[in-house]
């Protein structure tokens, strides 16, 4: 009853995406600049990437970058309406697409 | 949010309610008009068209902000539900797949469906809670007029803010309308009642 | 289920009470409804095995009794720590170590709306009876967002309201709701499971319910502009911990003293009035010493809870944390276990007992096992005593000192030893798991309420007094017996030579024939590489109740003038036998291995009980015990080799 789908490597393939040479991890994103999640490497540790779903990081969502701890790491994002912390190597997991 | 997706991004959003006083039918509301018409369904794409022919669903029709679907007998929806979502995302990706059915309408039909559905709604019911009436007069090219009657039709003011909030209702359901307005002095009881109201007023 | 049907009075009790859990993300407002709908009847207790806190407490409605269970935050309920495991498991009816409650509660909080609604999905997906709380809906309205709480209802299908903290009239909607969770409306069928359908799910409900997003709150984006700079924010970090620390170690301190002076005078009362010398002695010391010492560590749990929770109510705890991240994961952990940390070098009993805010249990673990490494105020009367014995007060270079250094070296190595003990512990919890991924919400900055504040202290104060007080007071008694017994009569004493009138030499002729002492002979073979003899050994044993303690006892067995500074009387003390015989016994590299030995040593009864308490068994006391005792041995005959070569 509780069985939890992992998450697919694209919830649905998103045809915008498909020149994907623009697209940087959010690990790389800068101070006040947003994005829009492509999707999240679930290889390796699918149990991190639903988290990150459940967390708000799904395909297709809006996230900007907040500001970094003085010490580089970790990082605040907004996403959903609210601030969380990620740390870098999180972050890297995140495909985005920059927007302008 | 759903404002800035684009067709084929993701899934199209969609959430059951349940229907009042049938457990067999399930109004799955969906983005306003993604589909171009209101009204019953003769035919609809793939796995979803399946499951009309199969005797899964018994009856299946369009509403401004709805698809509302009713199982055959002796089905649930805890059973058939997950597939019929999975079904009916795919059929709303695909508007151009349905076959509108016998009774289906478009544009001023879509419309009049909207209006139904408000004057049914939460602003119909503010209205009756004041001891107002509302009705639908005519729908004619996009263009919308409503007869407010009852305890507060005296009040010019009480009248406008209430046609704005029909307004706002109707266009939330169908985008493209054209213009609402109260129907003015139409048919004697209306006119009748309001003398009634203006004279009560003087009375005090 | 509701027993304010029944009649009969006496039957309510045979009758199952309600049971209704409370789900929600951290920072929902989960707990302040918990204490709203509790308050004082709440119970703290741990989770069978897993060192996670179970909150659970009644509600009394219309006479009817309901348990209210608060499940720990959790943002899924796909887990991937023990935490999110037992609202797993207590949401499985198959499950039979925890019960079932019969509705949930789920807290929602509207300005996270987007993101809660996930975790409700999974929520719905168990099929219990659901009731949805909205919280925050003030702080939406304040940031220009909206919600229409109706039309979530309808597009929910449960019973959905928003409760307001503080106001009654909210709460008292809920309450009616709550005897009855089997009459809850459920939805007509379960949201989806797949993330892509959970999404489109939650966008058309969100939707329908004319959801706007807040805007950023612009007092919480001043604040952070000020807190998470990097040359302010550190400051006032450096500033936040410095006095949080000063609180705890000097303002609980004359507390402290009172305390002991209370009960130490309490105890001399009973001396003077009780003429059987053994019965009053144990009166005494043994019981008004052990409440005492159990007392005594009040003043500093109730301030740093005071404190803990202004912190974590405001929201500056996860800042903290955010500044902190970077060096707490050298050691394998996450910026919150700074705090606990910082505050072990205090007292560890307060800071493991901090360890509750973190919000991994792998987390907790490591850091209460590196905790008692902190340098704590109850080494500080040991180091001094052996500094002062072994290092001389008249070397100095500049304005440096040779005492003051080994001090500095000695609260140096503990935090060290810490970090590196939590970092091992760390390590090896991950293999025994996925790497948990890090995140941490920022919440915005709030008020927290008096009432939560006072409740966290309450319920801190409240469990330390009767879970580990109990384990303190045994111990105190036990020690007590082992180093008084057997009873010597004066007949006996002057048989032996004492000169009974000499209350020194009495007290030395008791410890010396004691029970203790004969302990202290039998462990010699252990102690013996690290140059101890069974005199110290008694010492240690005895430090075993609090590590002060070792200070006095050795006096009494050196026959100290005065027992609590007995300098001058141990640096006469020989070696009485063996090899070394007539030699001086403190020596530099006797007195340095002593030194270690308290470093590392887990030589304290408080700790391993605050330990039993917050891991719910005696395995994690007995591994930090049996590590810190192995590793105390080792680096103190590493200690004693090393200074002996050099001198």
């Amino acid at each position: 009853m509780f069985q939890l789908p992992t998450l697919r490597r694209h919830a649905a393939t998103p045809s915008a995406y498909t020149e994907s040479d623009s697209t940087i991890t959010l690990a790389d994103l800068q101070q006040g600049s947003s994005a829009r999640i492509v999707d999240v490497c679930g290889d390796g540790d699918p149990a991190a990437a639903r988290r990150l779903f459940d967390l708000g990081f799904a395909p297709d969502a809006l996230v900007q970058m907040i500001r970094r701890a003085p010490l580089a790491d970790p990082v605040i994002f907004r996403i959903a309406g609210y601030d969380v912390a990620l740390r870098r190597a999180q972050a890297r997991r995140i495909r985005v697409l920059p927007t302008l | 949010m759903v404002a800035n997706r684009q067709p084929g991004d993701a899934l199209v959003p969609v959430h059951p309610e349940a229907v009042t006083g049938d457990a067999r039918a399930l109004r799955w509301r969906t983005p306003v008009a993604v589909l171009a018409f209101v009204g019953a369904v003769e035919a609809a794409p793939d796995d979803l068209g399946r499951l009309m022919t199969d005797g899964t669903l018994e009856s299946l029709s369009v509403e401004p902000d709805a698809v509302l679907a009713r199982l055959g007998a002796g089905r649930d929806w805890r059973t058939e539900g997950p597939r019929f979502r999975t079904a009916v995302q795919a059929a709303l990706g695909r508007p151009d797949g349905w076959t509108p059915g016998i009774g289906a309408g478009t544009g001023d039909d879509a419309l009049r469906m909207a209006v139904e559905q408000v004057i049914a709604g939460e602003v119909g019911d503010y209205v009756r809670s004041h001891g107002g009436e509302i009705s639908l007069v005519s729908v004619t090219d996009g263009h919308v007029e409503v007869n407010l009657s009852g305890a507060c039709s005296h009040c010019p003011a009480s009248e406008m803010t209430l046609t704005q909030r029909v307004d706002v209702a109707v266009r939330r359901l169908y985008p493209e309308l054209r213009g609402l307005r109260a129907a003015p002095n139409v048919g004697a009881p209306t006119a009748a009642r309001r003398l009634l109201g203006m004279a009560a007023t003087r009375g005090r | 289920m509701s027993t304010a049907d029944d009649p009969h009075g006496g039957a309510t009790e045979v009758l199952r009470r309600t049971r209704l859990a409370l789900v929600g993300s951290p920072n929902s407002g989960k707990t302040t409804l918990f204490n709203a709908l509790t308050g004082l009847r709440a119970k703290t207790g741990n989770y069978p095995g897993v060192t996670v806190s179970r909150y659970e407490g009644a509600a009394v409605i219309d006479g009817a009794e309901l348990i209210v269970e608060d499940l720990p935050g959790s943002y899924s309920l796909d887990p991937i720590s023990p935490d999110e495991h037992i609202v797993l498991e207590s949401l499985d009816p198959s499950n039979d170590r925890v019960e079932t409650p019969d509705g949930l509660l789920v807290t929602l909080d509207t300005t996270t709306l987007q993101r809660s609604l996930n975790l409700l999905a999974q929520v719905l997906q168990t099929d219990l009876p659901v009731c949805v709380v909205l919280t925050f809906s003030d702080e939406l309205t304040r940031r220009q967002g909206s919600l229409d709480v109706a039309a979530l209802g309808r597009a929910l299908g449960v019973p959905t309201l928003a409760v307001t903290s503080g106001r009654r009239h909210d709460l008292a909607a809920l309450r009616e709701l709550l005897p009855d969770p089997r009459a809850w409306a459920r939805p007509a069928l379960p949201p989806p499971v797949e993330p892509a359908e959970v999404r489109a799910w939650s966008q058309s409900v969100l939707a329908a319910a004319r959801y706007t997003l807040p805007a950023q709150d612009e007092r919480t984006r001043r604040i952070d502009n000020v807190l998470l700079h990097p040359l302010w924010g550190s400051l006032v970090f450096f500033a936040v911990m410095f006095s949080l620390f000063q609180v705890i170690f000097t303002v609980a301190a004359p507390i402290q003293d009172q305390i002991d002076e209370f009960f130490g005078y309490l105890g001399s009362q009973a001396q003077e009035h009780i003429s059987n010398a053994l019965v009053g002695g144990f009166i005494a010391d043994a019981l008004f010493g052990g409440v005492g010492s159990v007392l005594v560590f009040l003043p500093q749990i109730v301030l740093l809870f005071v404190m803990i929770s202004l912190l974590e109510g405001v929201g500056y705890m996860s800042r903290a944390a955010f500044l902190m991240d970077r060096v707490m994961a050298k050691a394998g952990l996450e910026g919150r276990a700074f705090v606990a940390l910082l505050s072990s070098m205090a007292c560890a009993v307060p800071g493991i007992m901090a360890t509750r805010t973190l919000p991994s249990a792998r987390d907790r673990l490591a850091t209460m096992m590196g905790a008692p490494l902190m340098t704590c105020s109850a080494r500080l009367p040991v180091y001094v005593l052996l500094v002062g014995l072994a290092v001389d007060p008249n070397l100095r270079w500049g304005p440096v000192g040779a005492q003051g250094l080994t001090m500095f070296g000695l609260y140096v190595g503990g935090a060290l030893a810490a970090m590196t003990a939590a970092w091992v512990f760390s390590r090896l919890g991950r293999s025994k798991g996925p790497l948990l991924p890090f995140y941490m919400e920022m919440p915005p900055y709030r008020i927290p309420s008096a009432r939560s504040v006072a409740l966290s202290v309450w319920d801190a104060s409240k469990t330390f007094l009767r879970k580990v007080g109990k384990i303190i007071l045994v111990v105190t008694v036990l020690l007590w017996l082992l180093l008084n017994l057997p009873a010597r009569d004066n007949a006996e004493l002057r048989m032996a030579g004492v000169n009974t009138a000499d209350a020194t030499a009495v007290s030395a002729y008791k410890i010396d024939h004691s029970y203790g002492a004969a302990v202290g002979r039998g462990v010699e073979p252990v102690f013996e590489p690290l140059g101890f003899d069974w005199r110290i050994n008694v010492g240690v044993v005895a430090s075993l109740s609090a590590r002060e303690v070792f200070v006095a006892t050795l006096g009494q067995v050196a026959s100290a003038e005065k027992a609590e500074a007995p300098q001058t009387a141990l640096k006469k003390l020989k070696v009485a036998d063996g090899p070394r015989a007539g030699e001086p016994l403190f020596t530099g590299p006797v007195v340095a291995a002593l030194l270690v030995f308290f470093l590392f040593a887990l030589q304290c009864t408080s700790t391993i009980a605050v330990m039993r308490r917050e891991t719910g068994s005696w395995k994690w006391p007995a591994i930090a015990f049996s590590y810190m005792f192995v590793l105390a041995w080792v680096m103190a005959l590493l200690a004693r080799i090393v200074v002996g070569a050099l001198s």
